[in-house]
């Protein structure tokens, strides 16, 4: 037996007596033509595909006009599939994003094809953030995820921050922080010091490995991690092993930047170089490039590219399976720091602006620039999604909406610079330059 | 004060303030196309989407909202929120689901702004927090994900959704 769609507890029903339609001269028409005109849903996709087998002529897609509602004869009251789409919309509105795509999806087959429909999500998106996002087009972006990535951020960040836990972890280091690396979801933090040693931080212990230099930059993949100092080496730790050392690279100079691979590990060194290993054999050194005319500050790899910025104004790409140099991006700046998803790559340089470069069929173009509002240059940055976070010598560390252009919902300044910055989970730290380790904590 | 008239769906008259029918943006914009802002007996509007009962409380609300101040026209990056209705619309809204959905599409018909929003806003907090079982039951729909194949399929879809 099917059950009716709304409550039949009221025996008013719709008047029938309406009459045929009237004149185009006619108030009641024009009012109708206003209301589809001005109230009429968004254009593609948002059609019931599937109308379940009790929704009513209202629930069609033509529901920008209201009156069909009332035509239904068959059901005495509304029920909430009876409402048009963008009324339902409307009230998904208010309704936090993943109850909508995960609970609302399985009520019943109309409401999930109405919030399985990409344009939602995307109105939705846009909505909020009120400003052109993404700052690079893609295809099948991902708007679900996005929306749910950009409401988190906006919620956990709202009133300036006001439901943020800011922790200082001051007492770790006896020298400025200068790297931060955050593991297993935020419940681990590392932290690598001038003061030549990496500190493992949870929240009851506190662990110190040592190093002979200044521990200038950390990078992990799973449970490993290495750290690269002004010693000219590169350590590796296992966190899974107890934070035994497992490894060791004699690096050719100063390891300004790394990038920990399943495959291999890249250094970006003082001596302008840039060199792979094969982590799991050794580590043994598969290849040495000198690839700039000045030190290489900021380094990334993934599958394709390997990419370096260095103190020589340029920005190199170099394809891995091709084995050559792809690009040689030449800048007004340097870039000292480095964020990338794909297909954006966001890097801040010394003078405090922000870059993003789009990474088209394998080619990477600079698509902007940024001021965001560091008038120094910006030490960390890291990109998602959903939020952007960027640190600076002058003292911030800001937290924007990566829109075009980025918009700063909320700036903390310190009593000292701030170096790297790095978020995961529901933690940011950034390290500082007067010893501390600065940790905020987000609502999950 | 001018008033103008107003007919329901099933041909009932309703004579209203204008000052107060001009919340709903419909209606103040067919008044301005027609000319009708100046005195004199008119022939009534007709609102054929609305029924009577509605169209009272539609009028109800307006009266008690005339002193409103007029909605912001861009929400700059409002946080959508459901915890703040007026404590007069909570109780005007405490009516069966049927009505509520009513007032819902009048709202949105004749456009008024602050009706749509209290609507909305209740609708919404009856869906918050609740598991898909207990929607159905709230607002009595069916479960049509049936039969194991389908079911299955939707499991793994929403899985699909989660990992993300």
């Amino acid at each position: 037996m099917e059950l009716p769609l709304g409550r039949c507890d009221d025996s008013r029903t719709w008047d029938n007596d309406d009459s045929d339609p009237e004149s185009e001269t006619d108030p009641d028409a024009q009012a109708k033509a206003y209301v589809a005109r001005v109230l009429s849903p968004p254009k593609s996709g948002l059609a019931f595909s599937r109308p379940s087998q009790l929704s009513t002529p209202a629930a069609s897609p033509s529901a920008s006009e209201p009156r069909a509602a009332s035509k239904v004869s068959a059901v005495s009251e509304p029920g909430l599939l009876s409402l048009p789409p963008e009324l339902l919309l409307e009230i998904c509105s208010y309704l936090d994003a993943r109850l909508v795509l995960h609970v609302l999806s399985r009520v019943c087959h109309a409401l999930r094809d109405l919030v399985s429909d990409h344009v939602t999500w995307r109105l939705r998106a846009l909505r909020r953030v009120r400003a052109p996002y993404p700052v690079v087009e893609e295809k099948n972006f991902d708007w679900p995820a996005a929306c749910i990535a950009l409401e988190q951020h906006l919620s956990r960040w709202a009133e300036d921050g006001r439901w943020v836990e800011y922790f200082c972890l001051a007492d770790g280091h006896v020298a400025s922080v200068d790297s931060v690396l955050l593991l297993q979801g935020g419940s681990l933090c590392l932290s690598g010091s001038r003061d030549r040693n990496v500190n493992l931080w949870d929240l009851r212990q506190l662990g110190t490995e040592s190093n002979q230099g200044w521990v200038w930059s950390l990078a992990a993949q799973d449970h490993r991690v290495c750290s690269g100092s002004w010693d000219s080496t590169v350590k590796l730790w296992d966190m899974a092993a107890d934070g035994q050392q497992f490894g060791e690279i004699k690096a050719s100079s100063a390891v300004l930047c790394l990038s920990y691979l399943p495959d291999i590990l890249v250094t970006g060194t003082y001596d302008k170089k840039v060199t792979i290993y094969d982590p799991r054999a050794g580590p043994a050194l598969l290849k040495h490039q000198q690839l700039h005319s000045r030190p290489v500050l900021t380094l990334l790899a993934d599958d394709r590219h390997i990419i370096s910025g260095s103190e020589d104004h340029t920005l190199v790409v170099v394809d891995r399976r091709a084995n050559s140099v792809l690009q040689r991006l030449q800048l007004d700046s340097y870039l000292l720091c480095m964020s990338y998803q794909e297909p954006q790559l966001w890097a801040g340089d010394n003078q405090g602006l922000l870059h993003v470069f789009a990474n088209r069929n394998g080619c990477f173009q600079l698509i902007r620039s940024f001021d965001v509002g560091h008038s120094f240059p910006i030490t960390g940055i890291q990109y998602s999604v959903g939020a952007l976070y960027t640190t600076s010598t002058d003292k911030t560390i800001r937290v924007h909406v990566p829109t075009d252009p980025p918009r700063t919902i909320c700036t903390r300044r310190h009593d000292n610079g701030l170096n790297r910055v790095c978020a995961e989970g529901n933690l940011v730290v950034a390290g500082s330059g007067d010893l501390s380790l600065e940790v905020w904590r987000l609502q999950a | 004060m001018p008033s103008i008239k107003l007919q329901s769906s099933g041909g009932e008259i309703f004579e209203v303030d204008v000052e107060i029918v001009k919340q709903s943006v419909t209606i103040k914009t067919i008044l301005e196309d027609l000319g009708m802002n100046d005195e004199g007996d008119h022939d009534p509007v007709p609102l054929p989407n609305v029924n009577a009962a509605i169209l009272k409380k539609v009028i109800q609300w307006c009266t008690h909202h005339e002193d409103d101040p007029p909605p912001p026209k861009v929400y700059e990056n409002k946080e959508k929120r459901t915890d703040d209705i007026p404590v007069w619309d909570q109780e005007f809204l405490k009516v069966d689901q049927g009505t509520l959905f009513e007032l819902n599409l009048a709202a949105n018909y004749l456009d008024i702004k602050g009706l749509l929003d209290v609507t909305c806003k209740t609708v919404a907090n009856m869906v918050n927090r609740k598991t898909p079982e207990e929607i159905h039951k709230t607002f009595n729909l069916k479960n049509d994900f049936t039969g194991p194949g389908r079911e299955a399929q939707v499991q793994q879809e929403n899985q699909r959704c989660e990992e993300k």
